[in-house]
């Protein structure tokens, strides 16, 4: 277990910068996620701290080690990598012991070491198997398993889920949960699914144009997001958005027609133009008026039923539609005229920059 | 059957006869005598005694001679496909997998020296290896016939297109150096492409006669192409002369003609499962 330090990191490949100066503490045993859209400057991060990059300029500590220039076996990290990246021509017992062989580990320690990382992620009974012998989420079981046996200080992980579908990547998020808990080790998990991030990371760290946007737990950013593309990008649906802007006694919400809004105490600052933004579950059809709550009247466009929850497309004007979160039972289908309203209080504002002003 | 599929079979099948007809008509020679050839049908059929005769004929040449070329031949292709394997599989590894100085330049000379004619390079070759002392050797037959940049080339592609980057990055956090990459994990994955290479370089280095032709003077240091072709014209086997004296006629030709094709057609139906599928590797994504 080590803590990781990034000081000022930037990377350029050639004339094009990817990663601008990142600052970046991760404290021992804590699990913290990279999540961004591709090209985000997530999985160049990660491979900074692998070695398999060089930094531009910056340094970067493991374990209070300087290792900005170290070889990656020479780190003590281990990685998981969205492809597996196993060797096809190596059984699952040789894949998982390759490394501990290049480091000339005895013989009954390697048979020790192997069965027991085998034991973990219950992979003992396809030891002798080929990686084209097994499934997916088989082989990505051996990938971390690879990594387990290791024992290292931080484990990387590189979109390890992508590849798998939908029922075995919540299986597997609930393995490398609880192998986070039973090892406690420092864990850095790129993803670009929020899911994933909301439900691992102690913290997570937003990476959009190579900038981290915001550090925080899930709940900070899904709460408070720091703006508006963290905003955006963490919660699905995604929250939705309309303009606004400041007049002389308040703010103006565009909402059909505009329409004063109380936004209580909030520093303004010298803001004209506002980006106004709502989480769908803050939404709601057709309740009762009230002096503060703000309302728009539009058409349902569509109902996505989930099941357990509804989502209503509601259209009203020109905007695009607002996104509604229902109870799984709401009495409501397409093409019903309804009553959108909303609690100010709920409102998050983002200035022209997309700054969240709070 | 549909009409497309008709069509396409019976296009296949002038193809298949047009190509196979030649090679029939050489193995059907062989069974025949020198008279038989000129007065029987193309497709008649000898004996095995009239094959047993052209044997003697062409085995008993000069104390069998032509064992001596087959054996200088096996030496020269073997020495050649193994030095050009253990050239051009780290090149086109490192040229797929590393960016350095230099690197496109290099594979743009690769090509270049691809599509280079043989005969461009034979004299340099030639003049290279009298510099060294290495003229009328083995060691410098096979020299010569180890430099082959389309092998180099076909390295290059294979491991651009097959080997996955993940695997090379998973080896290096493992501990490998580059060389324990190359040989741990990137040639135990290689039998298609050294299928592939050993394939090309052998058909290349088998029937080379230029190269021989320039570099092998001495009779005792001659390739099986270069024997044979020797012989053939000095004894005026395929002229409609009057034969000379050395018993090398029409028949011993076509049976000298069937030695030179046999070992790359057995190998050819050896290997076939391999170079089909290292020629098609890297197409689809696994």
């Amino acid at each position: 277990m080590a803590h990781v330090k990034l000081t000022d990191v930037c990377k350029s490949f050639g004339a094009l910068e990817v990663i601008p100066g990142v600052d970046l503490e991760i404290t021992q045993g804590e699990f913290v996620v990279f999540v961004g859209p591709s090209g985000s400057g997530k999985s160049t991060m990660l491979r900074i701290l692998a070695g398999l990059e060089d930094v531009t300029s910056g340094a970067v500590e493991i374990g209070g080690q300087d290792v900005t220039y170290a070889a990656p076996s020479e780190r003590g990290i281990a990685m998981v990598f969205q492809s597996y990246a196993l060797y096809p021509h190596k059984s699952v017992f040789e894949n998982i012991a390759f490394n501990l062989r290049f480091n000339k580990v005895a013989k009954v320690e390697v048979e020790t070491r192997v069965r027991e990382a085998a034991r973990i992620l219950k992979l003992t009974d396809l030891l002798d198997r080929k990686p084209s012998q097994l499934s997916g989420g088989q082989r990505q079981r051996v990938a971390i398993d690879r990594a387990i046996v290791r024992n290292p200080d931080v484990f990387l992980f590189d979109e390890p889920l992508s590849n798998l579908d939908a029922a075995l990547r919540v299986e597997m998020r609930f393995e490398i949960e609880r192998l986070h808990r039973e090892i406690g080790a420092t864990m850095v998990y790129v993803t670009h699914d929020q899911v994933e991030a909301m439900t691992l990371a102690d913290r997570i760290v937003a990476f959009d144009d190579g900038h981290i946007q915001q550090i925080g737990t899930p709940l900070e950013l899904y709460r408070n997001p720091s703006n508006l593309f963290v905003a955006g990008f963490i919660g699905w649906p995604q929250m939705n958005f309309f303009p606004g802007r400041v007049s002389g006694v308040g703010v103006i919400a565009e909402l059909g027609t505009p329409v004063g809004v109380n936004v209580g105490d909030r520093d303004l600052g010298g803001s004209k133009a506002l980006t106004l933004g709502i989480r769908p579950e803050a939404l709601q059809l057709n309740a009762p008026e009230s002096g503060d709550r703000l309302s728009v009247a539009g058409e349902i466009l569509s109902l996505e039923q989930l099941g357990h929850v509804s989502y209503a497309h509601v259209g009203y004007g020109d905007a695009p539609p607002l996104v509604v979160q229902l109870g799984a039972d709401a009495p409501h289908g397409r093409g019903d005229k309804v009553r959108v309203s909303l609690d100010p209080r709920d409102l998050h504002l983002f200035d022209e920059d997309g700054a969240a002003i709070r | 059957m549909t009409f497309g599929k008709a069509t396409a079979w019976a296009i296949l099948g002038l193809a298949f006869l047009f190509y196979a007809t030649p090679i029939l008509w050489l193995l059907l020679a062989a069974f025949r005598d020198e008279p038989m050839l000129f007065s029987s049908g193309p497709f008649s059929i000898g004996s095995f005694e009239m094959f047993g005769q052209t044997w003697t004929n062409l085995t008993t040449y000069n104390d069998f001679q032509i064992g001596r070329w087959a054996l200088n031949s096996a030496v020269y292709t073997i020495g050649g496909v193994t030095l050009s394997l253990v050239a051009v599989l780290p090149a086109g590894f490192v040229l797929a997998t590393y960016n350095f100085a230099f690197r496109k330049a290099i594979l743009v000379l690769t090509l270049i020296a691809m599509i280079t004619p043989n005969t461009v390079v034979a004299l340099p070759i030639f003049l290279q290896m009298q510099a060294f002392g290495l003229n009328n050797s083995y060691i410098g037959m096979i020299i010569a016939t180890a430099f082959f940049p389309f092998g180099v080339y076909l390295a290059y592609i294979y491991y651009a297109t097959s080997l996955p980057a993940g695997l090379i990055d998973s080896a290096r956090i493992d501990g490998a150096s580059r060389f324990e990459v190359f040989t741990k994990v990137a040639l135990p994955l290689s039998k298609p492409l050294i299928a592939l290479v050993a394939f090309f370089s052998f058909l290349a280095n088998w029937s080379n006669y230029f190269l021989a032709f320039v570099l092998l003077t001495k009779d005792e240091l001659y390739s099986l192409p270069i024997g044979l072709a020797v012989l053939v014209s000095s004894s005026g086997a395929l002229g409609n002369d009057v034969a000379s004296d050395i018993p090398i006629n029409k028949p011993e030709a076509i049976v000298a003609a069937i030695l030179v094709i046999l070992p790359v057609l057995v190998l050819f139906l050896a290997s076939q499962k391999y170079v089909r599928s290292g020629t098609l590797s890297g197409a689809e994504k696994g």
